[in-house]
Order: structure tokens, then C-alpha cells, then sequence
């Protein structure tokens, strides 16, 4: 197991009731803002997302620095040995397959949760707009580093020892710079990338206004982006190092980029803020691994 | 028997949407009410003439997304079928991962409702490049549309003739890349039917520019062709949603296709969605599974263009139109 997820609730702070008039008319949910000791996106922001695109963009133009077999390493071996043994057919359905999850992975959080929930569900416009660009922001970040990386890094990837024997070298994936680009994984990274954001702006917003639907989306995006980085093992495109490293880096782009904006702005004088939940991530060993726990 | 049944249903589905429509065109206008009724003018318009005596029927958006139905009169934006006839200019831009298509259109009428003109959009995708253009009828019960669509794949040849294509297939490369056009005609109708409304489409393609003797993956439809000819029909039946205001929906819709040449048809089945957030600003989703097709090609052969976000602008909004 590469990673385990549990989520405990060591202390919950009850926000003060909020007064009638903020509720809205024809429901009890509380009024979405965005407080002001939070950090707004502004123009820095939007630097480092054109930045984070235009990285992203040159990477993908850039042919991989060198194009040689990659050193082999004995935990990518035993895993691949033991895993990577269906035919080249259920291979390339594992590929297409984690293509789907990562598309829905990568748009949920600004199509979804901004858009329709936090815009057009919980009316609240100013909040769904920070949203949105901080998933462009932290979406570019990871793209941009991840493209970067794997054109120096030009690892290649499982399959390709297999090109001009196994699989013909006619093959598209045998033939191209993307033979090249094993490390780390962009679909792994970009896949932990819009889970972290998907639970962390649902925890920290409350953002359906159920905690049971709002930890259940969070359990949900994780769960699917483990499966779209354990889909690119089985279909041979990538190693165990690959998805472990852009699924680590993908989770903390995912969660660090909006915290950035919500608790680390918040304002000390403020009694709300002292006592408001705040939440917390934190890595402990679980058994042979290591496992990620959240508190809030 | 399979082609039969494919053949009958595309037939049926084309007859039996004209014969509903004509019969309950009065009435599904008469209960259209989710159309705006307020209108700047009270005489009736050449285009609402034209569309009473045809049929009552559906706006689609398949010069960019043909997998795609939707009733301009009831699905549509609150907006768009309201205000002024005129000439004008409009954009509706189609985003998701990973793709772009703007569509630019010129024409009379109201933009993104009723209206008659020239559609025009490139494609920019993850797998390929291509263009779009031509003519259009929007009217409010039937769309009518034919024109043109080429398409350069940067991963994908043409295959070598052969009854049955595995996914390994599309991924052999040769010299060249897939290049073609596609001509294409189609008609798209909706009937409002109790709490939802019932869709239907058809349409006939013809696939140009293919060396002979090859085959050829045609990215719009999703299934290998022996050119020039593919027939497709769907039939679908989406709830509405008009939750406080914004023109929801959800629903199951039945693509089958079939291909003369190499005496083949697919089925498919799924959902899509519609949220409409505002006039503007609609999220989509569309996740359409291959029920059947002789060619094992997973994914490839289904339809799943995932989440997309649709953004619509004309000239004269700024007028209340």
C-alpha cells in the first residue's frame, strides 16, 4: 500500500450562531464569504499562473535532454514484475481509462465546486471566483514543475525497453518524445492536484453545507486519484517511483496553494478566527507506510 | 439482422420525431413555458411562421460537439430566445480537459435560439487540430444543419483494411498522419414530454481525403470507418431542472452508428448534463459507454467529452437582447 488517508475530528470549535439576516431566504445555509483576513488572489497570482502555463507549454514543445534507458531501480522492478502483467490491450485500456479520471479529476474543482456549487448553489459569486483561480494556480504550478522535470529528468518509461521487441517500434508510444517523460508522473500529480483542492476547499468552506457530503467528496477525490496513479502502473507508462513522487507533490501543491490563501491569512486578533476549526494535515507512520491525517 | 435493426431504428427515430412534432407542434408551444413569452414584437416574425409549419424539434450544438442535444426552448439560458430579431455576430466557447472550441457564428435571427447564418469554429485538442464550417437553422422546435469538418491527428494513421480493429491497432504509426474531411448533415428535434423532454437526432456523414483501400478513426464519432459513409441516430430523454431559475438537466440518451462499408454498427449509451449557471455560462457533461461494437477498442469507441464549461456572447446583449 502506498498510502493510507483517515481523518479524525480532535477538536471541533462551534462557529458563534450566525445572526438571521445572513442566512439565505429560502434555506439555512450560511452565507458563503470570503472573510477578510483571507488572502484574495491578485496580480502575483495571476503571474504565477501564466507563468506555471507557460512552463507547461514549453515543456510539452521541448524535446526529453537525453534519450537513453533509465538506471534501474529495484523497487520499480519487483513492483512492475508483480503488477504489470496483463496484455498490451488491457494496458492501453488502463492508459485511456486513467486519462477519463484524471480529465474529471483536473475540472471538478473549477467546474464543479466553484462554478456550480460555490457561484450558482451557494450564490456567492466573490468566493467562486478565488476559487477558480486558485485551482488555475495551483493546477499550473503543478503542470509547469512536472513538465519541466520530466524533459531534464528524460526517464524513460517501463514500456519503452519493451519497444523493438515485445511491442513494435512502429508504434506511436515507441517512437516520440513521450517514450521519454516517465518522471515523475503529470497524470498522478495533476490527478492528487485537484483532489487536495477539491478537499480542501469543501473542508475548509463547508462548501455543500453538509459535513458528511462534504468529507464524502473529499474521500472520493482521493479515492480517484489513487486509482488514476495506480491505472498508470498497471498500463505500463509509468513506474511505482513515478506516481509516488507527482501523487506526494501533486497533494501538496493541491492543499498548500489554497491554505496558502485561507488559514495562513487569518487574523490572530480576530475571536472568530481563534475560534474557528481550523484544519490540519499532518504525515504519521501506518504500519508499513505511511499514512496522511487530517484534523479539523 | 443487426443492420436491420440499426437501419430501422435511425429511419424511425428521424419518422417518428417529424410525425410527433407536427402533431404537437400548437400544443408543445402552448406549453413551452419555460420560453419567454415577452417579445418586442407582437406580430410573428418570418422565422416564427417558418418554424409552425415545421416541426417542433431541438437546437444542437454538434458543428462543435455532436454528441450534444439539448432544446434551445427549454434548455436553453433564460435570454437567448428572448429580445429582438437582427443580424449578428456570436461566440460560444467550449473549454475542458483537454480542448478548445471556439464557434463563431453570423446570421440572422436570435443567437443561441432561432436564427439562420454560418457557423464557423477550430478545434484545438490534446489529440488533434481541425476546423469546422457551415450553414445552420436554428428554429425553435428543429435544427438543420450541414457543412464540413477537417481534422489532422497528431497520434493517429490510417489502418489498414481488416474486419476487426483492437486498441493496439490505433496506436501503430506510419508515414503519414491522419488527415481528413468530413461532410456532414444533420437534423435535431425535441418534444416536450411530462416532466422532461424526449430528443432525437440523425445524421449522415461522408468522409473525404482517405488514401484508398485504408480505413480511417474519425475523432468526432468515435469508430473506425471505411469511407466515405456513416449513419448515426440518437434518442434520448433528459429531466429538467429549473431550479431557481437556471435551466437544469439530466438524462439517458441511445446512440447507435453504422458504417455501409464495412457493414458495421456500434451502440452506445450514457448521461449527459446541462447546469445552466447564468445566461452566459453553462457546465456540461456527457458520459456515453460503448454498449456494443465488433471493434475492441475500449474507451475510444464511447463518447465521454467528461466536464466542459460552455460560455455564449452576441452582439447586442448590451441592448437587452
Amino acid at each position: 500500500m502506498f498510502y493510507s488517508l483517515s481523518f479524525a475530528r480532535v477538536a471541533i470549535a462551534q462557529e458563534p450562531e450566525p445572526p438571521e439576516e445572513v442566512l439565505t431566504e429560502d434555506r439555512k445555509l450560511p452565507q458563503l464569504v470570503w472573510k477578510d483576513s483571507w488572502n484574495r488572489i491578485g496580480a502575483i497570482d495571476y503571474v504565477v499562473i501564466g507563468v506555471g502555463g507557460g512552463m507547461a507549454l514549453t515543456a510539452a514543445l521541448l524535446q526529453p535532454i537525453h534519450k537513453e534507458p533509465s538506471i534501474v531501480v529495484k523497487f520499480d522492478e519487483s513492483v512492475r514484475d508483480s503488477i504489470s502483467q496483463g496484455s498490451t490491450q488491457s494496458r492501453y485500456r488502463a492508459r485511456d481509462t486513467s486519462d477519463v479520471t484524471l480529465s474529471l479529476l483536473v475540472t471538478w474543482p473549477l467546474f464543479i465546486d466553484a462554478l456550480v456549487t460555490g457561484y450558482w448553489y451557494r450564490e456567492a459569486p466573490d468566493v467562486a471566483y478565488n476559487m477558480a483561480l486558485i485551482d488555475a494556480q495551483a493546477i499550473a504550478i503543478t503542470a509547469g514543475i512536472q513538465g519541466i522535470t520530466n524533459t531534464l529528468v528524460s526517464r524513460e518509461r517501463p514500456y519503452g525497453r519493451d519497444c523493438g521487441g515485445a511491442l513494435s517500434n512502429d508504434l506511436y508510444d515507441c517512437d516520440g518524445s513521450k517514450r521519454y517523460r516517465s518522471f515523475f508522473s503529470g497524470h498522478s500529480s495533476l490527478a492528487f492536484t485537484g483532489a487536495g483542492l477539491i478537499c480542501t476547499h469543501h473542508l475548509k468552506l463547508d462548501l455543500i453545507g453538509n459535513s458528511f457530503a462534504d468529507a464524502a467528496s473529499c474521500g472520493i477525490a482521493l479515492g480517484a486519484a489513487a486509482t488514476t496513479a495506480t491505472l498508470r502502473v498497471l498500463g505500463d507508462v509509468h513506474y511505482a517511483t513515478d506516481v509516488i513522487t507527482g501523487s506526494l507533490f501533486g497533494l501538496a501543491v493541491g492543499v498548500l496553494v489554497p491554505m496558502l490563501h485561507y488559514s495562513f491569512g487569518e487574523d490572530e486578533s480576530d475571536p472568530a478566527a481563534k475560534n474557528a476549526s481550523t484544519f490540519q494535515l499532518s504525515f504519521v507512520p501506518f504500519g508499513a507506510g505511511v499514512g496522511l491525517v487530517g484534523t479539523y | 439482422m443487426r443492420t436491420f435493426f440499426a437501419t430501422l431504428f435511425c429511419a424511425g427515430a428521424v419518422s417518428g420525431a417529424v410525425f410527433c412534432a407536427v402533431f404537437c407542434a400548437g400544443t408543445a408551444r402552448a406549453q413551452d413555458t419555460n420560453t419567454s413569452t415577452t417579445s418586442t414584437s407582437t406580430t410573428p416574425s418570418a422565422l416564427d411562421k417558418l418554424s409552425e409549419q415545421l416541426l417542433t424539434g431541438t437546437s444542437t450544438d454538434a458543428g462543435m460537439d455532436v454528441t450534444v442535444t439539448g432544446n434551445r426552448g427549454v434548455l436553453a439560458p433564460r435570454g437567448w430566445s428572448m429580445g429582438r430579431e437582427r443580424a449578428f455576430f456570436a461566440l460560444a466557447v467550449d473549454l475542458g480537459y483537454l480542448y478548445l472550441r471556439p464557434r463563431l457564428s453570423l446570421g440572422y435571427g436570435k443567437p443561441h435560439a432561432q436564427w439562420i447564418g454560418i457557423d464557423a469554429n477550430p478545434i484545438f485538442s490534446g489529440g488533434g487540430i481541425g476546423g469546422y464550417g457551415g450553414v445552420r437553422a436554428a428554429l425553435p422546435f428543429v435544427d438543420v444543419r450541414f457543412g464540413a469538418r477537417g481534422y489532422y491527428s497528431f497520434e493517429r494513421s490510417f489502418l489498414d483494411a481488416q474486419d476487426e480493429f483492437d486498441r493496439l491497432a490505433l496506436a501503430v504509426r506510419t508515414d503519414e498522419h491522419s488527415t481528413y474531411l468530413t461532410w456532414e448533415t444533420e437534423l435535431t428535434t425535441t418534444i416536450a414530454i411530462g416532466p422532461g423532454e424526449l430528443s432525437a437526432l440523425a445524421s449522415v456523414s461522408s468522409i473525404q481525403g482517405v488514401p484508398e483501400g485504408k480505413y480511417v478513426y474519425e475523432e468526432t464519432l468515435h469508430i473506425i470507418v471505411k469511407p466515405p459513409w456513416v449513419w448515426r441516430a440518437r434518442a434520448g430523454y433528459s429531466l429538467l431542472f429549473p431550479i431557481r431559475g437556471a435551466r437544469s438537466s439530466i438524462g439517458l440518451v441511445l446512440d447507435t452508428l453504422y458504417v455501409p462499408g464495412r457493414n458495421q454498427d456500434v451502440w452506445r449509451g450514457g448521461v449527459v448534463f446541462r447546469v445552466a449557471i447564468s445566461q452566459q455560462l453553462e457546465v456540461r457533461g456527457t458520459f456515453i459507454a460503448t454498449i456494443e461494437n465488433s471493434d475492441t477498442i475500449g474507451i475510444l469507441g464511447g463518447d465521454f467529452t467528461e466536464l466542459g464549461l460552455r460560455w455564449r456572447w452576441a452582439t447586442g446583449m448590451e441592448d437587452g437582447d
